[in-house]
């Protein structure tokens, strides 16, 4: 007879689970095609290394993350062990007496010895939660109902586990009986408290029925939570960015026949991998909690640019699986993905009065859109190799080419752009103007140069960054580097066109330059700009132009350690080294700039609370540069206030986007005759 | 409504400009043209006309065959059909107004919008001059425009010296666009692609039946003597002295 | 044949004084083409005006004062203009460029069916005749000669290109001219003149112009402008990227597209340079540039240039001129 309920009460509620996730499997695999089934035994590797031994969890072992990883680490391996035991007790349910006892003995006391330990471990995990939740509050977390209901179905499950063990194991007729000596937690409640007697069978099968209830209502309530991420977080660590590129965006072919809008501005214009970062997320709000954007008032919350994808998802999937073939879902019957501004508006009152409240909706607005500066804080340290970024920009697209919606500043960007090829919009024939007298070679007078010097717009234009141009040529000068520049033939290498959205835009100005530099066969690229750094070395490709790039930190490094360049005047300064985004998490080149400072005699290096990895943006990268900042703190007073903070007399840069900014922020502060913000190569040439 | 808008293709304003050794002309070579900045204000504000009211953006815009990217350039923003008056001689505003005038006179719209004037040349006549030949009334520098419910006047509010003018006039009018009507629009990328299908109609001089004959031309240009850059002082108090015992101008 | 007429613009009952610059030209003009210099004023109730232009050394001043032009529009003012104009067999008509000759002399140069040169630099003349105008072109890059054929020429005048008339002791006969402008047949009516209530100088006028620029970052950099303006006396500027982003009104833009003026003395605060700017400003007698950035273009045509933050440097500016003062 209790089999009979039993086998009912599964078929339900699995039946019941696998109906709602395959829902989701199919609304995911509504999404646009994409690639990630590359090096299979990688990935394989990468999904172990970052799920299953939980490495993902502990990529910055500090302070609560830390903490949070060993409580997650005891919850995900405990419900692994748990699970073994799970299977026993729902296979004793449907026949009658059916136990593990098969094992023999060694192998099964091993198996109650794990259970009573994980069932303990995980109630100490949830302790810890609690403790978390209550005392310490961290505001990136979500305070729903949803995550108390699972906390209790949690301990309710381990109580009632931990009941039944402790009754088994003084009732004789029980095969736990002959181990109880191997339950730690068990066997000394009974030896504390003198149990003798096992529960009435009535009482232990009503506990029976509430475990297994419980067990069968969490199984069903994955589906509809952030538990979700039980069953996307393994798959999604699976399918990670396996390249060293960053931002792996659509590509967009705007030779295709029929194609009428660009970007993205419903959910299934997104990649299948796009769409399985939704279910993938845990909400634990690191993402949110580095973000620059986020941490100085902006609206934009990346977790909730993921969530709120994954909502719009769930209410126009269901529409969009019961269309026939080649019918389309009418936009005036879904519910939209973007949001206008007024909505935009209506959230940034809201966070305004609820500043650590973060509501998921359906929608994105174009302020959150916007806010971005694509600094990969989020998909850095995001634990479930979720890619914020490039939905971002996905969604930009479209305002940009299909609607030509835009802040007004980034529209006269543009405009300049499209004309003369720089962002300031200055003539394109003054591009060289900055070279004046220093005997510098274009490459059509100096066919033979060993490497291209890639000046970029702000090192051609700006007239800061065109000090740090003048700089750098002097040190390869100095260290007879035979290089050579594009001259007037350069243009604005498309980085912040493409960050903006505007790939029409980028995809001429990169064809462009590739042209270019096929002309002059380059093969060999310097640039002291992390943004064209990363534009040619990783974009360009895309469009057949490959170049072996190297950064200017990179470079004069190099041509440090083989002695071709000696810094050798002291500089008694203390320095501090703000990271780039665009060098640091977005290509990994933490430790050339900081050796090529570390060269010059007598500099005192200090660290800023965050760095390398955890840097926190200047606030100029993703077109940030170009777009006034309405809204909270300015992200560039934060991080001069931070490099401030440790005392620095110079703050050293290598990028002309944190020069500028950075450079704001010291002379907004008022500190500019005490603190001078210099980049690497203007400390070097100051040493020579 | 109607609303015919001109463009006028010129060198970029960021470009040095370098006269011709003969002094002819400037060097064109290497040079960017672009639409007229206040040309493009004038399509924009055309265009949200159009969207308040419905009706039929025409851009025209007279030169040799390039002149046709800048018609262009305003397809790509929104406007719906280009009119290209295919002319290489010289010619002066009056010429260009007249052109025009015969333009108007064949399209009949309710509206011309022109920019104040062209960066290029500067003269800032053709507007007025089309006005004045077509009987129209006009609204020059204006920095809004509202049009009548009954679509019959405009209202337009008009940058002048020490204030602000607001003028009425009975359509069809003339209206030059100044610095603070609007801002253009960047171009969508639909838009762009359906600006290549749309179509420019082809016209000459002769066909208008116009005679070109310029009162105004222009026989040389030189170079102005450029005014020597003087002295970086140190600070206030050194700027001050300088400007009073100096300068003399404290 | 051979008289010049001048176009003389007037506010609040009295003469704008940049007019005197088109008057200077003009009896330049007349003596070389030995003709006679009218003066043309136009509106309704002149009585107090038309004293005020009567000794400029004009041989006449022609005016058209008539209830049908009260209420400025370029249509009427067109009409009227080139009927005293036929009248008086001009063959050279001026005005200074102001946004009041830029509408209306193109419209008058139509009716008389004469070619229009906008915003001379000179004129000159030879064998009794005009031979020809010098005039800017792509913003002050190029200077250009210009010849313009018929039997009348009109000619805006550059304000700052000629010194202003001076006075005479001498009154010029003074001529009423009877014209009626039909105003229901315009089509145009004038309904309200908003005027920016300012205290200071306008600019054209100033003998000293402050101008501000993107380095002020906002409104607030303008009123620290306005104190060392208020001391001087002078009138307030801007660069066009102050108007474009909204910080002033549109009528202080200096620069190809706004107003060309040549002060004693031009104080440019937070203003790189661009060449558009340049060419507004280019002939004022000092210039004095303020700017953080050493290598602005602005220092290239200053006569003394301060590397500095306006926002320290212009309130020490103040302190250090009220000292002197």
């Amino acid at each position: 007879m209790k089999s009979i309920f039993v086998a009912i009460v599964l078929i339900v509620s699995l039946g019941y689970f696998f109906y709602k996730v395959m829902t989701l499997v199919k609304f995911v695999l509504l999404g646009k095609p994409e690639n990630r089934f590359d090096q299979l035994g990688k990935r394989t590797w990468m999904m172990i290394r970052n799920a299953i031994l939980q490495l993902a969890n502990f990529k910055r072992p500090k302070g609560d993350i830390l903490y949070a990883g060993i409580m997650h680490f005891m919850i995900f391996w405990g419900f692994m062990i748990l699970l073994l035991g799970e299977i026993e007790i729902l296979a004793g349910g449907l026949v009658s007496d059916f136990t593990f006892q098969f094992l023999g003995y060694p192998l099964y006391s091993l198996f109650i010895f794990s259970q009573d330990l994980m069932a303990a471990a995980v109630l100490i995990a949830i302790v810890m939660s609690l403790l978390r939740r209550f005392i310490e509050h961290p505001k990136k977390l979500n305070y729903h109902f949803g995550s108390y209901l699972i906390l209790g179905l949690i301990t309710g499950l381990m109580l009632t586990l931990f009941a039944m063990n402790v009754s088994n194991g003084v009732n004789p007729e029980e095969p736990v009986s002959k181990a109880v000596h191997w339950m730690l937690f068990a066997g000394t409640y009974i030896k504390v408290f003198h149990v003798t007697q096992p529960l009435s069978p009535a009482v232990f099968e009503v506990i029976w029925w509430a475990h297994l209830l419980m067990l069968l209502f969490f199984l069903d309530f994955i589906p509809n939570s952030k538990h979700l991420h039980l069953l996307g977080a393994i798959p999604n660590n699976f399918f990670l960015n396996l390249t060293d590129k960053t931002m792996q965006l659509q590509p967009i072919n705007f030779e295709a026949e029929g194609v009428e809008t660009f970007g993205v501005s419903k959910f299934e214009e997104l990649t299948w991998k796009q769409l399985l970062d939704g279910p993938a997320c845990t909400e634990c709000g690191r993402c949110t909690d580095d973000c620059p954007a986020a941490n100085t008032g902006k609206i934009l919350s990346p977790r909730e640019v993921i969530l709120n994808i994954k909502e719009n998802m769930k209410a126009n999937g269901p529409k969009m699986l019961k269309l026939k073939q080649g019918e389309k879902l009418a936009d005036d019957q879904r519910v939209p993905l973007l949001a206008d501004e007024a909505v935009g508006d209506q959230r940034m009152a809201f966070k305004k009065e609820h500043p650590t409240e973060h509501n998921t909706a359906t929608s994105i607005s174009p302020q959150e859109l916007w806010a971005c500066t694509t600094c990969g804080a989020c998909q850095q340290i995001c634990p479930v190799a979720n890619e914020h970024i490039r939905d971002i920009i996905d969604m930009r697209r479209y305002l940009v080419m299909t609607e030509s919606k835009m802040p007004q500043e980034l529209s006269a960007t543009f405009r300049n752009n499209d004309t003369n090829g720089n962002p300031w919009g200055l003539g394109l024939d003054s591009r060289l103007d900055w070279a004046e007298g220093l005997g510098i070679k274009t490459m059509t007078e100096q066919p033979d140069a060993e490497i291209l010097y890639w000046v970029g717009c702000a090192g051609a234009y700006d007239d800061r960054n065109k000090k740090i141009a003048i700089a750098f040529v002097k040190l390869m000068q100095a260290a007879n580097v035979k290089f050579a520049v594009l001259g007037t033939e350069e243009s604005c290498c498309g980085d912040w066109v493409r960050r903006a959205g505007n790939e029409y835009a980028f995809q001429t100005l990169a064809k462009q330059n590739i042209e270019t530099l096929k002309k002059y066969n380059v093969k060999k690229i310097v640039t002291a700009c992390p943004h064209g750094y990363y534009t040619l070395k990783h974009d360009y490709p895309e469009f057949g132009g490959n170049y072996e790039v190297i950064h200017h930190s990179q470079f004069i490094n190099l041509l440090i350690n083989e002695g071709r360049l000696k810094p050798a005047k002291p500089m008694e300064k203390t320095v501090t080294y703000h990271d780039s985004c665009y060098l640091g998490r977005h290509n990994n080149i933490y430790a050339e700039p900081r050796d090529v400072l570390a060269a010059v005699p007598q500099v005192k290096m200090v660290e800023m609370k965050r760095s390398y990895a955890n840097s926190f943006c200047c606030g100029a990268g993703g077109a940030r540069m170009w777009l006034e900042e309405k809204e909270g703190d300015r992200i560039n007073r934060v991080r001069t206030a931070e490099a401030l903070s440790v005392k620095a007399d110079v703050i050293a840069t290598a990028c002309p986007f944190c020069m500028t900014m950075i450079d704001d922020g010291v002379k907004d502060k008022g500190v500019e005759d005490n603190v001078k913000v210099l980049d690497i190569a203007e400390i070097v040439q100051r040493a020579l | 409504m109607k609303i015919l808008v001109t463009v006028k293709r010129v060198s970029d304003p960021e470009a040095k400009i370098k006269i011709k050794p003969d002094g002819s002309w400037i060097q064109t070579e290497g040079i960017k043209f672009v639409v007229n900045p206040f040309d493009e204000i004038a399509v924009e504000e055309a265009l949200r006309i159009k969207e308040k009211q419905t009706g039929e953006v025409v851009v025209v815009s007279i030169g040799e065959k390039t002149v046709a990217e800048q018609i262009r350039a305003a397809l790509a923003m929104g406007a719906d059909r280009g009119i290209f008056v295919n002319y290489t001689g010289g010619y002066d505003s009056y010429d260009v107004a007249t052109i025009l005038a015969k333009v108007v006179e064949q399209e009949k719209p309710d509206i011309v919008i022109l920019g104040k004037q062209a960066v290029d040349d500067d003269m800032g006549q053709a507007g007025f001059m089309l006005a004045e030949l077509l009987g129209y009334p006009q609204a020059a520098f204006a920095s809004k425009v509202e049009i009548s419910d009954d679509k019959k006047k405009a209202k337009v509010t008009r940058e002048i010296d020490g204030g602000l003018e607001i003028k009425e006039v009975e359509l069809p009018c003339v209206i030059t666009a100044d610095l603070r009507l609007n801002t253009p629009r960047y171009a969508s990328l639909p838009n762009i692609m359906k600006a290549k299908q749309k179509p420019i109609k082809e016209l000459t001089v002769d066909a208008l039946g116009v005679a070109v004959k310029p009162r105004v031309t222009i026989k040389k240009l030189t170079e102005p003597p450029k005014r020597k850059g003087g002295v970086k002082v140190e600070s206030v108090q050194d700027l001050v002295s300088k400007l009073k015992n100096d300068a003399k101008v404290l | 044949m051979g008289n010049v007429i001048i176009l003389c613009e007037h506010k609040n009952d009295e003469l704008v004084k940049q007019s005197l610059s088109a008057v200077k030209a003009g009896i330049d003009a007349a003596k070389a083409l030995s003709g006679k210099t009218f003066l043309l004023l136009m509106g309704s109730g002149l009585d107090k005006v038309k004293g005020a232009v009567s000794n400029y050394g004009a041989d006449a001043v022609l005016v058209v004062d008539d209830p049908s032009l009260a209420g400025y529009t370029a249509e009427a003012y067109a009409i009227a203009a080139s009927e005293a104009i036929r009248a008086n067999s001009a063959s050279l008509v001026l005005a200074t460029t102001s946004a009041f000759s830029k509408e209306l002399l193109p419209r008058i140069a139509v009716k008389l069916k004469a070619g229009m040169v906008s915003d001379i630099l000179s004129i000159s003349a030879d064998g009794g005749k005009i031979s020809g105008f010098s005039r800017a072109m792509w913003a002050g890059s190029v200077v250009a000669d210009v010849t313009v054929d018929g039997e009348i020429i009109v000619a805006s005048v550059r304000g700052t290109a000629f010194e202003h008339a001076p006075k005479v002791d001498t009154a010029s006969e003074i001529k009423a001219v009877g014209v009626k402008v039909d105003t229901q047949a315009l089509k145009a009516k004038q309904l309200e003149v908003v005027e920016h209530k300012s205290t200071r100088p306008q600019l054209a006028d100033a003998s000293v112009v402050i101008s501000g620029g993107r380095g002020l970052k906002g409104p607030e950099g303008f009123k620290t402008i306005e104190q060392l303006a208020d001391l001087l006396g002078a009138a307030i500027g801007a660069s066009r990227a102050a108007v474009d982003a909204g910080w002033v009104q549109n009528d202080l833009q200096v620069g190809q597209t706004g107003k060309i003026v040549a002060p004693g003395l031009y104080i440019a605060v937070g203003i790189s340079g661009a060449i558009q700017h340049v060419a507004g400003m280019k002939d004022s007698k000092t210039i004095v540039a303020i700017n953080k950035d050493p290598d602005a273009p602005i220092f290239q045509i200053a006569d003394y240039g301060l590397v500095a933050d306006f926002a320290k440097a212009v309130p020490e500016l103040v302190e250090e001129i009220k000292k002197i003062k």
